[in-house]
């Protein structure tokens, strides 16, 4: 088949140096540079840098069952459920579920759905990643007052328009935080910032 | 005294390209609602007899045992030997003290024994433990009506002729509570809105001078009746007993006074045939 081969090939390429830092993005348009893993029927670029699966941010994240009980794992789990939704939001623009989980008074909450919801309008997106690496939870007052420390790794992200095209980059970020929560028949997530933690 | 410590998590040092889009959102003020509640909690507490109470809080330091491991110290801010009082990078305002981290301990009922101490804030600064006046809490204040005189102050004004007005910029001292803490509010008028009853209106952060320095005034066009409304808006700022810190209040409240009517008249000049200190007086007086 001929093809204009310098063409496809530098689309291709662009494409698929891309995709190595999304991790929602397939495109079945490239023609396949290195054999698949698995046998598809679409050709996928599956060239990545890291060998572990990437989850598609493009889908929304599942409350887990843990946080349905008010306790201190209730609160890691529910803090980390809100966490894992900042990729998610920022590549859909669905604030259902951020919204629902946070305080009116939050400033951290809002300042992330302002952000978003600028993004949104423009028309645009930001394709990235979060890991929670660890997440331990405090009753302070049982059945009311909870907090969870989380260690938190953003992904490096891109912001991208409509068609693709990339509009900026975000580095990656390694964070301790505190999440601070009440648990109301559900739960509110009321702040979230830097940890407090001790130094000698 | 021995400082103990918190410290706000670092960041690591962003890769270059363009702004994180995380960290910079997280709020300082988890430390404010951590330390508040700990505190609620700590004082709710105590109104049980000690027999009673089925959780125990004290305020000590993290102290790291060789170990590693970080461990609570003792109440006066120590640490017991062979561990390290944790530093602290937390910036209090001049004047206000460092609280120490709130550890807690539970039983399951009052003849059970004890559970381990657990770390339920990290501590701050002593005016996150502070109630906060809110503009809501300014604005239901007995905020004085702000003075408010005229001159001439006879009755009645003539037309053309200056009507001068002004009032008090001092501020005033008012005394409240918040959960049990007193607190002493600070209100001060800083602009004053004059409706001078004609359909006009002057605002100014001038409080006004009598005559001859006057420097707030209004003329009145037409003759008829007036009554003058002065609405004064007012900043505040609090302190909470037993702590230093001056917190200003974010709103202004408001406040307003009203003159007695009075009229406005019009007078021409005319001459007359004589002088009317003549005796008999001239008709025309």
């Amino acid at each position: 088949m001929t093809t204009s081969r310098g063409d496809r090939h530098g689309a291709a390429a662009t494409a698929l140096g891309a995709c190595l830092l999304l991790t929602a993005c397939t495109d079945a348009s490239a023609p396949t540079r290195t054999p698949t893993p698995e046998p598809t029927a679409t050709a996928t670029p599956t060239t990545s840098p890291t060998p572990t699966p990437t989850t598609d941010v493009t889908v929304a994240p599942q409350r887990p069952e843990a946080m349905a009980t008010p306790s201190a794992d209730g609160a890691a789990a529910a803090a980390s459920y809100f966490i894992s939704l900042f990729p998610y939001i920022n590549a859909t623009g669905d604030l259902v579920e951020w919204n629902a989980l946070s305080s009116p008074e939050c400033t951290f909450c809002a300042g992330v759905r302002t952000n978003v919801e600028e993004l949104h309008t423009q028309g645009n997106r930001n394709l990235g990643g979060a890991e929670i690496l660890s997440a331990t939870g405090t009753e302070v007052d049982a059945g009311r007052w909870y907090s969870a420390r989380l260690h938190v790794v953003i992904a490096p992200s891109v912001d991208v328009d409509a068609s693709g095209t990339l509009l900026d980059e975000h580095p990656k970020e390694d964070r301790q935080i505190d999440v601070v929560m009440t648990w109301q028949d559900g739960w509110t997530i009321d702040e979230v910032g830097p940890a407090a933690v001790p130094q000698t | 005294m021995t400082l103990y410590a918190v410290m706000l998590a670092p960041a690591t040092p962003a890769h270059a390209g363009g702004d994180p889009i995380f960290g910079g959102e997280l709020s300082g003020d988890t430390v404010r609602l951590s330390a508040g509640r700990a505190e609620d909690l700590a004082r709710a507490n105590l109104t049980l007899p000690a027999e009673q109470r089925l959780a125990e809080f004290e305020r000590a330091p993290y102290c790291r045992e060789a170990a590693g491991q970080w461990v609570m110290g003792f109440a006066d801010g120590t640490c017991a030997p062979g561990a390290d009082v944790a530093q602290t990078s937390v910036q209090c305002e001049e004047g206000d003290t460092l609280v120490m981290p709130m550890w807690m301990r539970e039983r399951a009922t009052p003849t059970s024994p004890w559970g381990e101490w657990d770390d339920i804030d990290a501590g701050g600064c002593g005016v996150d433990l502070l109630p906060v006046l809110t503009t809501e809490d300014f604005r239901r204040l007995p905020i004085p009506a702000p003075a408010l005189t005229l001159q001439p102050d006879r009755g009645w004004v003539l037309v053309n002729i200056e009507t001068i007005v002004w009032t008090d910029p001092t501020p005033v001292t008012l005394r409240t509570d918040l959960l049990g803490r007193g607190v002493t509010v600070e209100a001060t008028p800083v602009r004053w809105t004059y409706d001078f009853g004609d359909g006009h209106d002057l605002t100014t952060t001038l409080p006004g001078q009598p005559y001859p320095d006057h420097d707030v005034f209004h003329e009145y066009e037409q003759p008829g009746e007036a009554a003058i409304t002065l609405t004064a808006e007012w900043t505040g700022r609090y302190q909470v007993d037993g702590s230093p810190v001056w917190r200003t209040i974010p709103g202004t409240a408001q406040t307003t006074a009203t003159s007695t009517t009075f009229t406005i008249e019009e007078r021409t000049s005319r001459l007359v045939s004589g002088l009317c200190t003549d005796r008999p007086k001239p008709p025309d007086c």
